[in-house]
């Protein structure tokens, strides 16, 4: 039963988002691409709805089904009377695909889904703090009825009160729905958003690049061991992860598109979704808008696209305001309130803990997703080899991920500087965490950046060199005839 | 402690089901154990106990009027429980009980 209602949350995203781009169904790239950020559609969405439900009208079972029964109602509805519009995504045009790409990201699936299953077979709570924050909240949300308010009181400062609520409220929903406490909730939610995050990743290369770029780029994350590790731990890391690189796909899917807008507007909501999930959320909001805004301005002639920033900011406010109604009226004090202005000050003056962060990224950076090679490394010699081609309408697009990542990943170590107390600790535990968060749309990045790759399949390979090899032995033949028989193989 | 059988979500849901079938939401129960207070599990456990005992707020602190006594001993440690001002309400076994605080 909570997989159907989670499936049933799935497909009101797809719904919602099929209105908004709707082409014919069947199995193509579009639909793929659409199931994929349906998943995180419908989750921002249900979690939403919920907690307005739970603000509004309390805890009751009942006004919650009916809600929740008549959104459902309203997005199928509007999936399927959408009529086609505009162009579909197709992949783009490339080089023929050799055999070997397709069967590594089988390979890639196959791993990740055996290590996906094999950890939280082990632990189906997830890690201690998954259960100790995102479930205890969900627990509260689902158990304490008309006291749900509990889960953030200030007894429980050490559960980080103040975290934004979409992954507990979206397994509390599932919870109510289907009447059951399971486990089966976050960790089909955390299996959803991991493998969404794979499919939007090489969904959206694939339209925008072609095949070998999705092929590659979604084999290294799910390749990525601890990327796969971390979402199996339950955390809400990877949910963000999803979020960021939806937000950031979107505006690349606007600079190919320009006059469907519609894609500003979703890369709003997917932007302010993520301010749902995670406060690191809301730095990568402050960033994607102070990024997109320069890379427009330094690739736009100067000239701001108002009707594009104004569908952004349009898809952002909703999910954003749920966000600061929630900090206002309900969240708890921050864990960062109480840290006081002199030990700030001190933190910033300290050129230990400046040394101690490059330390612990630098550690980072060879470590990194658990690869027996490191991925830096590996990624070095790929762009060495292939180097970075960057096409004109992709440009601004491409600044803006670029910009928006390195703003949210560097104000995120400049408030661990800041704010952390033990910072070698935050270092180990934290930063590749805070990496993960933004690998996906980095590989996003760097793969719509790439030079054009071209693979030799095999096939061809094979042929011509049967070919060379049949011209070869009727020319020996002719040799012989012609007297010389030294020509002649085997003589 | 980490390590052993009694450690864990699913341990601590069996360790504390009959007490958990008590708990009301919007309730307040102190916290005390007799682990070391340099135990790395120690802290572990408190947060096992609060998710648990989730809708009921779990604080650690002995000071509440009723305080949820977590032993790993066979038997409640009555010095633990004068130190900190405690009388034996009810015990659930599985080194689960419930006190109250003394007036005093």
């Amino acid at each position: 039963m909570t997989l159907l209602c989670l499936a049933a949350i799935w497909l009101v995203g797809f719904g919602l988002l099929r209105w908004m781009f709707p082409q014919p169904l069947g199995w193509s790239l579009h639909n793929v691409w659409l199931f994929s950020v349906g998943i995180g559609m419908g989750a921002g969405v249900a979690s939403c709805l919920y907690f307005l439900t739970l603000v509004l009208a309390g805890p009751s079972s009942a006004l919650l089904a009916w809600s929740a029964g008549a959104a459902g109602a309203i997005a199928l509805a509007l999936g399927l009377i959408a009529r086609k519009r505009g162009d579909p995504l197709d992949w783009a045009e490339g080089p023929r695909i050799p055999w070997y790409p397709i069967a590594l990201l089988a390979l890639a699936i196959a791993l990740a889904l055996a290590m996906f299953l094999g950890a939280v077979a082990y632990n189906p709570h997830g890690d201690e703090g998954a259960w100790s924050i995102w479930n205890l909240r969900a627990r509260f949300l689902f158990r304490a009825g008309g006291f749900w308010r509990d889960a953030f009181s200030s007894d429980l400062s050490w559960t980080h009160p103040d975290y934004p609520l979409l992954l507990p409220a979206l397994v509390a929903l599932c919870w109510k729905l289907s009447r059951q406490e399971s486990t089966a909730a976050p960790i089909a939610i955390a299996f959803l958003f991991s493998f969404g995050t794979a499919g939007l990743l090489a969904g959206t290369l694939g339209a925008l690049r072609g095949k070998i770029y999705a092929l590659l780029a979604a084999t290294i994350l799910l390749g990525t061991a601890s990327f796969v590790a971390l979402s199996a731990a339950l955390y809400g890391d990877v949910p963000l992860s999803f979020y960021i690189l939806a937000a950031i796909a979107m505006l690349c899917l606007q600079d190919r598109h320009p006059d469907n807008l519609r894609f500003s507007a979703l890369a709003g909501l997917m932007a302010g979704f993520a301010a749902w999930t995670r406060n690191d959320g809301l730095i990568f909001v402050g960033a994607l808008i102070a990024a997109r805004i320069i890379a427009l301005l330094r690739f736009r002639d100067r000239k701001l696209p108002g009707p594009q920033l104004l569908r952004l900011a349009l898809g952002l406010a909703p999910p954003l305001a749920i966000v600061v109604f929630f900090k206002l009226r309900v969240a708890g004090p921050s864990d960062w309130s109480s840290v006081p202005a002199a030990t700030i000050l001190k933190n910033f003056a300290d050129p230990g803990r400046w040394i101690q962060m490059v330390e612990g990224l630098i550690v980072i950076l060879f470590n990194f997703g658990r690869f027996l090679i490191p991925i830096a490394l590996t990624l070095a010699i790929y762009w060495y080899l292939v180097r970075f081609r960057i096409e004109a309408p992709d440009r601004a697009a491409l600044a803006t991920a670029v910009l928006a990542l390195s703003f949210t990943l560097g104000v995120q170590l400049l408030l661990d500087i800041l704010y952390v107390n033990n910072l070698p600790l935050e270092a180990i535990t934290s930063f590749e965490r805070i990496l993960l968060q933004l690998w996906p749309a980095a590989l996003l990045a760097f793969f719509l950046a790439s030079g054009p790759l071209q693979l030799a399949a095999p096939q061809i390979q094979a042929k011509a060199s049967k070919e060379k090899k049949a011209k070869k032995t009727v020319r020996r033949a002719a040799e012989y005839r012609c007297g010389n028989p030294d020509s002649m193989p085997g003589v | 402690m980490r390590r052993t059988p009694a450690f864990g979500v699913a341990a601590f849901e069996e360790r504390f089901n009959e007490f958990r079938q008590t708990v009301q939401p919007h309730t307040v129960y102190g916290y005390l154990s007799d682990s070391r207070p340099n135990d790395p599990s120690a802290l572990a456990e408190f947060h096992l106990a609060q998710y648990t005992l989730a809708p009921a707020i779990v604080k650690p602190s002995s000071s509440e009027n009723l305080v949820i006594v977590n032993y790993h001993g066979k038997n409640l440690d009555m010095g633990l429980l004068r130190a900190n001002r405690l009388l034996p309400f009810r015990d659930f076994g599985n080194g689960v009980a419930l006190c109250r605080r003394t007036r005093r």
